[in-house]
């Protein structure tokens, strides 16, 4: 794989014109099942390979992709990148540069105890049709029990005219269940388990489906969503005291701290599809965030974490970079040539989505740290006189700078006096990102701290999806507007 | 036929044949795309993507009980397809039997509806730099920066099985959209999507969204509450879009999930709405067949106000006794549930500039932002936030910018009050279907409603 790399690059390098080249190898296997009603509705692998080549040519950047893993194919796409950089080279008025680094050379595996493409087909579907079993018999209110499993390898190489030679393999997955129970008065209700959308995702092998307790989770699930039928709604009312359990605030965390703090956001390239950042680079160290309780970081290196890696695909080395320091913002996620325009080094944060996308500054696992002396959960909640415990994810939507966000979530219980005392349905939270985290009085300490993952960040043009960790424990907010504004 | 679509065949029906395996189908695709984005003022990520994928689906009978999987594959040869059917049949044997298979398409399906052909769109790399390069320029004399996107594309799709049944077609796409951004913050949007690259009019695109951006100079900020709005095609879309992920499938009816639940022959929008998905005919951008081989048809979803009808694949409506729409779920998407791909709303008997007439006080919206429809899908309710180009409407004109907004509206309740669409419809990309898009007029709504104003950026 590495010859056939390296023999584009050799072709590269004898280009009049070149100024940096990286030729990116991968290829992806996936695996996903999915069982509804204990019926299988889908099972699926899929094997894409193919080679990604970026350059800097006559000072304009130009990316190309082709199918097939071969010394032809990378050859071939190494040719039409180069071509699209001369092209484009015609209208850049500003050349392109990208910050030094130091070329490595070597390889990251994911480690895992065991093999999830070894374990067989049987014995997944056994587990799912079980799951969807369990909640089914919550009652004939459970319309829909879905549970999924989804598993991905990627093998990746990466060569680079900075003499960076880099081998990684990847192994991840998870599984995740959910029901949907409607009611005779029409009333439909979710619960998703662990979490909404992708369920519990990250790094690593079987073991992490070995120790969910799927079925006892499915369970759960159904008689949740037919609790939630017979639920009142939460009331709308501003000034409420609200506890965001851990799956609910990774999200809060992905869509109002990641996203503006991506620098290629905060510097206008992402305007056409996702918008800009609130966060300008002229605000770095001065600009107040949230309250001192709050630590954001980026943290390439969390075990198990789907934004855990060796090196970026600039060849960066996955590392730790504080975003917001006791409610300070101090940091961003960058890359080469957006490091450079700061005159900083990059925080490694370049990830193309398979080999067919240019990389872009995409999350890595960034997280709200936990409080080393935080309560637990149930100790904040004991603490807390008249609120609200906000539980999974059920809708998300946030202005085009990050700042104006409202978020639906499964399910709400309420607190008083330091107890839960009944459940509400369709909570809806509606805030601004700085005055929200300026709220937070609490965050819970690191037993309660969880690393979640998210498979589809959608990100780009064309669309790339990728896949970031978070992580986060319990945390409470004072001054929240419920409803929906 | 064009000869690469002849070649894909060729190698779709060899690599079945080669597998031996009995009841195959294979789902080819085969795109290469030209993406110019700019951003800053600069064309700064330009690509060229050559995309490949197999889709092989095989399905092992036993006592007309059959089992199910399907595997995607990069290598598009007869060898690769031949690889990707037998690892799909060893899988379909220890599958657990999917009930109701209805089995593939036969030969005897009718047949797609014929479209008259493009002419080839693949500009070159000089050629949209070029094109990109002229809006810089418009843009730059009127001090603003551009961002945006000019993607010239050529899908090609086949569709082979085991039972005879064989599909071809060529699918250009092309679009152009503008960012006209200033210093202050405004920021205006144009775009065009047509099926091919050289009927797109960068020039008056770029003008369209300096001319917004001008206007929309230091924007007021309004308060929370109700307003009439017209909304444009952009805007239109963002919500269509949702309803397709929620609405009009077959399995959010049959799960109870949907606004259409229960509801087939009911009005549920006012009587000057209709939406069909087309996938067949001239304009459509998607291939004339779904992924199973069904001919897509002109399916009212809304005729006149009143839920019509549900989309369907083969599976779905199998277990409804009921016949496939031509639906089935694009092999790349997340999930496997039939969805329509090809809305078009008709329009009415208006312009954009007499439907703003018809507002004494109100909102001109020209797009959408972060809609999300999964707060309460049996109500289609939907929250987003206005962007590039919000306005007053004052007596019946075009008045000061507003800041960005926040609606959370049943749009369904919204379409209840639609008091004018426009006679024009206008395709419109969908952000989750490279390639694909749909068609909207612009809208006349009364009392839109918005939950939240306007949010001030902390200073820089």
């Amino acid at each position: 794989m590495l010859e056939a790399l390296r023999e584009a690059l050799s072709w590269l390098k004898k280009q009049r014109g070149l100024e940096y080249a990286e030729v990116r190898f991968v290829d992806e296997g996936t695996e996903s099942i999915r069982v509804r009603d204990g019926r299988v509705e889908a099972v699926q692998e899929a094997d894409l390979l193919g080679v990604g080549v970026r350059v800097i040519a006559d000072g304009a950047w130009g990316f190309a992709s082709s199918s097939g893993g071969d010394a032809a194919s990378a050859t071939r796409a190494a040719e039409r990148a180069l071509t699209v950089a001369r092209a484009t080279a015609k209208t850049v008025r500003e050349r392109a540069k990208i910050a030094p680094i130091e070329p490595s050379k070597g390889r990251y595996d994911t480690p895992f105890v065991r093999d999830p493409f070894a374990v067989s087909a049987d014995e997944k579907i056994d587990l799912l049709v079980r799951a969807t079993e369990s909640a089914r018999r919550k009652g004939a209110l459970v319309r829909r029990a879905e549970a999924r499993m989804g598993w991905v390898r990627v093998r990746k190489a990466l060569v680079t005219t900075d003499g960076t030679e880099v081998i990684q393999r990847f192994v991840f997955g998870g599984a995740g269940v959910s029901c949907f129970a409607v009611g005779s008065d029409g009333v439909a209700q979710r619960r998703s388990l662990p979490a909404s959308m992708d369920g519990e995702a990250g790094q690593g092998g079987y073991e992490r489906v070995d120790a969910m307790d799927l079925v006892a989770t499915a369970e759960r699930a159904g008689e949740e969503s037919v609790a939630l039928l017979s639920a009142e709604p939460l009331a709308a009312r501003s000034d409420a005291t609200v506890i965001l359990e851990s799956s609910q605030l990774a999200l809060q965390v992905h869509e109002s701290c990641g996203h503006p703090c991506e620098l290629d956001r905060a510097m206008g390239t992402e305007i056409s599809l996702a918008g800009g950042s609130f966060l300008q680079p002229s605000m770095l160290q001065g600009f107040r965030y949230g309250s001192s309780k709050v630590n954001l970081t980026a943290d390439a290196t969390n075990p198990g974490g789907l934004g855990t890696f060796g090196w970026d695909d600039e060849g960066v080395r996955g590392t730790k970079t504080p975003l917001v320091q006791e409610g300070m913002f101090v940091g961003y996620l960058s890359s080469r040539e957006t490091a450079a325009r700061l005159g900083v080094a990059s925080s490694g944060a370049m990830r193309a989505d398979g080999f067919g996308r240019a990389p872009l500054i995409r999350m890595v696992n960034v997280n709200l740290e936990p409080d080393p002396r935080g309560p637990t959960l149930e100790e904040l909640i004991a603490d807390t006189d008249d609120g609200v415990l906000l539980e999974t994810n059920k809708s998300w939507s946030i202005d085009d700078l990050r700042l104006n966000f409202q978020f639906g979530c499964e399910v709400a219980w309420e607190i008083k006096r330091g107890k839960r005392v009944r459940m509400l349905r369709d909570p809806v939270y509606t805030g601004v990102t700085p005055r929200f985290w300026a709220g937070c009085d609490a965050i819970c300490g690191p037993s309660d701290w969880r690393l979640w993952g998210i498979t589809t960040c959608g990100k780009g043009e064309p669309m790339q999806l990728m896949q970031v960790g978070h992580g986060a424990a319990p945390a409470r907010f004072y001054g929240v507007e419920l409803g929906h504004g | 036929m064009d000869e690469r679509l002849d070649a894909m065949l060729r190698d779709a029906r060899e690599g079945l044949a080669r597998s031996k395996v009995p009841a195959a189908e294979a789902f080819v695709h085969a795109s290469d795309r030209g993406f110019a984005r700019f951003s800053r003022g600069e064309l700064d990520q330009h690509v060229e993507l050559e995309e490949r994928r197999a889709v092989v689906r095989v399905a092992h009978t036993v006592d007309g009980r059959s089992q199910i999987a399907s595997v995607t594959t990069s290598d598009i040869s007869a060898s690769g397809i031949a690889r990707a059917a037998t690892r799909a049949s060893e899988m379909a044997k220890v599958t657990p039997v999917t009930e109701g298979w209805p089995g593939f398409a036969t030969r005897d399906e009718p047949a797609p509806a014929s479209r008259s052909s493009i002419a080839a769109t693949m500009r070159s790399a000089e050629e949209r730099a070029g094109a990109v390069g002229r809006i810089l320029e418009t843009c730059r004399e009127r001090s603003l920066a551009a961002a945006g996107a000019f993607e010239s594309s050529e899908h090609r799709t086949a569709l082979v099985n085991t039972l005879g049944l064989e599909r071809a077609q060529r699918t250009p796409f092309a679009t152009c959209k503008v960012f006209a951004l200033d210093a202050g913050g405004s920021s205006g949007f144009a775009q065009q999507t047509r099926r091919s690259a050289a009927d797109i009019d960068v020039d008056a695109i770029a003008s369209r969204a300096v001319d917004k951006c001008m206007a929309g100079r230091d924007p007021v900020a309004l308060p929370p509450g109700e307003y009439d709005v017209v909304l444009e095609p952009s805007a239109v879309v963002e919500l269509l879009e949702w309803l397709a992920f929620t609405t009009f499938g077959a399995r959010e009816v049959a799960d109870g999930t949907s606004a259409f639940a229960g509801r087939i022959g009911e009005r549920v929008t006012g009587s000057n709405v209709t939406l069909r998905d087309e996938g067949a005919g001239d304009r459509s951008f998607s291939s004339a067949f779904d992924r199973e081989g069904t001919a897509r048809s002109s399916l009212v979803l809304i005729d006149r106000g009143v839920a019509t009808s549900v989309a369907y694949d083969r599976l779905y409506a199998a277990r409804e006794g009921r016949a496939s729409t031509g639906n089935a779920a694009p092999p790349s998407s997340w999930d496997d549930a039939p969805i329509a791909q090809s809305l078009v709303m008709d329009g009415g008997s208006d312009t954009l500039e007499s439907l703003v007439s018809k507002v004494d006080r109100g909102l001109w919206i020209t797009r959408f932002h972060y809609v999300n429809g999964f707060l309460d899908p049996r109500r289609t309710l939907m929250t987003g936030l206005t962007r590039d180009g919000t306005f007053v409407i004052d007596r019946g004109a075009r008045g000061r910018g507003v800041r960005n907004m926040r609606f959370t509206d049943s749009v369904f309740e919204a379409l209840s009050r639609c008091e004018g669409l426009s006679s024009l419809i206008e395709a419109v990309p969908t952000w989750w279907s490279d390639g694909g898009a749909f068609y909207a007029p612009a809208v006349l709504l009364r009392g839109l409603r918005f939950s939240g104003g306007g949010v001030d950026p902390p200073p820089a």
